[in-house]
């Protein structure tokens, strides 16, 4: 039974005038039903640019995918025709974005822009999908859902309008949801809300949810597997527990070293990763993230680190990840950390 | 406002600020005797005081009466009445060629960015915008109607002669597309950059995302958001066309509003002047009130206010 | 996107895409160091811009011919007012020749030369009118922005009348009741034309007033009128500069319209838009008379507005592209 949703060596260049910018470089990952995949890098990172061309959005030109494939249900979605790639999006495949005041149109009804992709995809009628537009904002915990879905967007809080994005991308029943950065313009308290209605939707329908943040806390509460990505290539990739208790890349350590953690006693520094994240087009020699890795030696100034796995599923791009001398100095640990 | 318009109006023609004597020309530019000139006085109500002409003019006003020309001795109500539709059928159909070929264009140029025919487009609307509204009516009457002539191609009849049998739409072609054509340049202009602006909007990604083809794309969401301001501006441009008229019409001595005023002001007969610009300044500001109507109605953020 | 079709009627009236962009600095400190690298940048950028430095390019020449000409012209072309009555049945309606290279009109005066008097005449109206206009329309602005309320109010209905209106009926009207002439031409042109100008130096002290380093200076102990003044100024320079550049373009048109119609610049003073409207009744026998004071306008004016779409590109700190 081939995987849900399988991404297989995906490189993803942008050829600009200013030269070419890998985007995504050799991402991996595969999703089974129920499953969450949490994808964590700073902007930049190309954990954006991977969704979208999971759900081929990216323009080509100036984008194009260089190798690699993706595969939906064993079958290559590269492969298929712009109709059928447009047949799959919005309908087994959805996605929602970032920031909801922008990304609903504003001159249609909120129960309109819910029921479209149902028209589209499923062919229903206005009544049947206005209906199911109707329902949907119910599922999603929208009071009042049949007088709400003729609300205009800027009627909704913010909240509530991630809440109908979300009412929207479920409308065909997907099997893989993708999440870019779906609470990073709320409100803590709101965050929460979010994040508990997803899983609760994946409970229910066993969607495959792919949930890209910078945010760690987010992806502490709702992922099975972590892939952290960094410059457009993966860094470590593993289950979460794995990632969060035992890390094996300084860019990782990193990550959980500069993010506030409410649980541990003692109230650590808060360290941020000295530097900034490079230009994708010039991109260091060797391994990409040497320049401000507090651990780099000679070798990784020249050899690009290959993704290894070190234990059982459990992958790092770093030369030294296999070295438990190295792995002591993960300053910071989850449990029992300093 | 409204008053301050006609105060300033009625001021202006006031035989205190203006040039010409109202009772010469009235009683036609013969020299008058004191005789008659006292009997012209009284029943024009000139020797009363200002404040209480003012208040005539505004009471014969509400009853309809604009007052009624010096020179042509005729109402000018009826005067403006002729010109009236004059005007409005060039305002319309220029309009209507304006938002055909504005819109057209800007689309066209919007959605083909840097082609061939955006760097067209955009070239040919610096020109119009440059170019003298009058010069063009003449140019195109010498191409149109004497080259073209000339050549032995069919031709269009230069200005508004009635009676040579060809009917309304030939004599109309040339005026209405003389006084659409800077104005086109605007729509293309506006409608290009907002469809590019909203081409970028977080929710036409959004409607990519749903596998919306690229037709409902730009048609349900791109369109229909980048429209609404194009849509207002014509509707304002044909107020400021059916005011502004006045060089197409000279040039093309088509008898509309424009030019009924500007000879009026050439011959100093201020009634038609107050008048007829009291009539334009309603009609506009009229225009624009359904303009600022149509535009709550179709951007639904202005039509309830901003909730939060 | 701006929703008041107003702002964007106005930015279209002045061929602005979409709405005017004002440049905000992102932080406190860039704006006062903004007001020295500003120009820096902004030249650069300007020169790089091929059709704005035509534009440029093409005013300056013209400014160039119209200031000289009185050293030249007559001599070379021939009078553009004096009539000589003896030569005039031979000379007059001559089409384009060595001598007299625009052709002759009908009273026999050298065309070129009535051209570029007339150059004279339409640049001095269109600075002279955007020079009324800039100071009319700053202390407009400046009255509305900050005292807002009904100053606000009134100031800025009554700069959409105007704006609304059709201006050529207003300054037909300001004409006759002013006399015809050279000066009250570009005074009416100037007092019709203020709002532009008003409404953008008002936007620029509002989006400076609202922005919130005006609190952080103001909690600094800076007094509120140092802080307008101060931090308006680089502000607002820039785009009153564009907006200035097309009104100029604009100006002449106005004044051209205005001579064709009869109300403008007297005769025998030549003017572009008096020389079309004598062009009218010989545009079949003598094309010549329409073409080349209708090229004169059309070349400056595009001048004008090729240059003012560069500025405001290269001034605008917030594009992109």
């Amino acid at each position: 039974m081939p995987p849900l949703l399988e991404v297989a060596d995906l490189h993803m260049h942008f050829f600009t005038p200013d030269g070419v910018v890998k985007a995504v470089d050799g991402v991996s990952f595969s999703l089974e039903p129920g499953m969450t995949l949490a994808i964590v890098g700073e902007s930049g990172s190309g954990k954006s640019v991977t969704a979208l061309s999971i759900m081929r959005l990216v323009p080509e030109p100036p984008g194009k995918v260089v190798s690699g494939d993706i595969r939906f249900k064993g079958q290559s979605i590269l492969a298929l025709s712009a109709k059928e790639q447009r047949k799959l999006r919005g309908n087994r495949i959805a996605m929602i974005f970032q920031d909801p005041m922008t990304s609903l149109n504003p001159v249609y009804r909120v129960g309109k822009q819910i029921a479209e992709p149902l028209r589209i995809h499923k062919g229903a009628s206005r009544k049947e999908a206005w209906d199911a537009a109707v329902e949907l904002l119910t599922r999603v915990g929208i009071p009042r859902a049949a007088e709400r879905a003729r609300d205009y967007p800027h009627e909704f809080s913010g909240g509530m309008r991630q809440r109908v994005m979300i009412a929207m991308s479920l409308a065909c029943g997907p099997d893989v949801l993708i999440a870019d950065e779906p609470t990073t313009a709320l409100d803590v308290t709101i965050q929460a809300q979010i994040l508990e209605l997803m899983q609760e939707i994946q409970a229910r329908t066993e969607s495959a949810i792919i949930m890209i943040t910078h945010d760690l806390g987010v992806v502490a509460d709702m992922a099975d597997n972590v892939l952290v990505m960094y410059a457009g290539k993966p860094a470590e990739f593993g289950k979460a527990s794995d990632v969060f208790y035992n890390p094996l890349h300084p860019y990782t350590w990193g990550l959980l070293h500069s993010n506030p953690r409410h649980d541990v006693e003692e109230k650590g520094k808060l360290v941020p990763i000295k530097g900034a994240p490079p230009s994708l087009i010039h991109l260091p020699e060797g391994c990409s993230f040497h320049p401000r890795c507090a651990y780099a030696r000679e070798i990784c100034r020249v050899v690009p680190p290959p993704l290894v796995d070190i234990a059982d599923g459990h992958l790092s791009a770093c030369h030294f990840s296999h070295e438990p001398e190295f792995l002591a100095n993960a300053e910071y640990c989850f449990a029992g950390g300093r | 406002m409204f008053i301050g318009v006609t105060f300033i109006l009625f001021l202006v023609r006031s035989p205190a600020l203006v040039p010409g004597d109202p009772i010469r020309m009235i009683a036609g530019e013969r020299n008058v005797s004191e005789a008659v000139r006292a009997e012209v006085t009284k029943e024009y109500g000139l020797d009363k005081p200002i404040y209480v002409q003012y208040a005539r003019y505004m009471e014969r006003l509400f009853k309809g009466d604009l007052g009624s020309s010096y020179q042509l001795h005729r109402d000018v109500k009826d005067i403006l009445f002729d010109a009236f539709p004059n005007t409005l059928k060039l305002a319309g159909v220029a309009i209507l060629i304006e938002a055909i070929l504005g819109i057209g264009a800007g689309i066209l140029s919007a959605v083909k960015r840097y082609s061939f025919w955006d760097v067209f487009v955009t070239f040919t609307t610096s020109i119009l915008v440059s170019l003298p509204v009058f010069w063009l009516g003449m140019g195109l009457q010498v191409l149109f109607g004497i080259k073209f002539k000339q050549w032995g191609l069919p031709y269009l009849p230069v200005t508004h002669m009635t009676g040579d049998g060809s009917g309304f739409w030939p004599h109309v072609i040339l005026p209405a597309f003389t006084l659409a054509s800077v104005s086109m340049a605007y729509t293309a202009r506006i409608m290009r950059s907002q469809l590019l602006e909203v081409q970028g909007q977080d929710y036409v990604r959004t409607a990519w995302a749903k596998g919306l083809t690229s037709r409902q794309v730009i048609w349900n969401h791109s369109l229909r958001n980048a429209m609404i301001p194009v849509v207002t501006f014509l509707a304002i441009d044909l107020g400021t066309m059916v005011g502004g008229a006045i060089l197409t019409e000279t040039v093309f001595n088509w008898p509309g509003v424009g030019l009924t005023i500007f000879q009026a002001v050439s011959n100093l007969d201020w009634p038609i002047v107050t008048g007829g610009t009291l009539i334009i300044v309603i009609m506009v500001m009229a225009i624009n009130l359904l303009a600022d109507i149509s535009y709550a109605f179709l951007d639904p953020r202005i039509r309830y206010g901003n909730a939060a | 996107m701006s929703t008041d079709p107003g702002k964007l009627a106005e930015s279209a009236a002045l061929g602005l895409e979409g709405a005017a962009k004002l440049p905000t600095p992102a932080h406190h400190d860039e704006v006062v160091d903004k007001s020295r690298t500003l120009r820096g940048d902004a030249w650069r950028r300007l020169r790089k811009n091929k059709l704005a430095v035509a534009g440029l390019v093409w005013i300056v020449i013209i400014i160039l011919i119209a200031v000289t000409a009185g050293l030249w012209v007559p001599r070379v072309l021939g009078d553009p007012t004096f009539i000589d009555t003896a030569k005039v049945a031979t000379q007059s309606l001559n089409p384009p020749s060595h001598a007299h290279p625009f052709g002759t009109d009908t009273l026999g005066r050298d065309i070129a030369s009535r051209v570029i008097y007339g150059a004279r005449i339409s640049l001095l109206v269109g600075v002279l009118a955007v020079a009324i206009m800039v100071v009319i329309g700053l202390i407009a602005g400046a009255l509305a922005a900050y005292y807002g309320g009904w100053w606000d109010a009134v100031i800025m209905r009554t700069a959409d009348i105007f704006f609304a209106f059709p201006w050529v009926l207003f300054a037909i009207i300001l004409i006759a009741v002013l006399g015809k002439g050279f000066q009250n031409v570009f005074i009416a042109i100037g007092v019709l034309g203020w709002p532009s100008i008003a409404r953008v130096f008002r936007s620029s002290i509002l989006s400076v007033k609202q922005n919130e380093y005006v609190d952080a200076a103001r909690s600094m102990g800076a007094s509120t009128r140092r802080i307008l003044f101060r931090h308006i100024t680089p502000n607002s320079v820039s785009p009153i500069i564009v907006v200035a550049t097309m009104s100029v373009g604009g100006a002449i048109l106005t004044e051209a319209a205005l001579s064709f119609l009869g109300m403008g610049v007297v005769p025998p003073t030549p003017s572009w838009g008096g020389m079309l409207s004598e062009a009218r009744s010989y545009l079949f026998s003598a094309p010549w008379l329409m073409l080349y004071p209708g090229i004169a306008i059309l070349t400056t004016v595009l001048a004008f507005v090729l240059l003012g779409d560069g500025l405001r590109d290269a001034l605008d700190v917030k594009m992109k592209d």
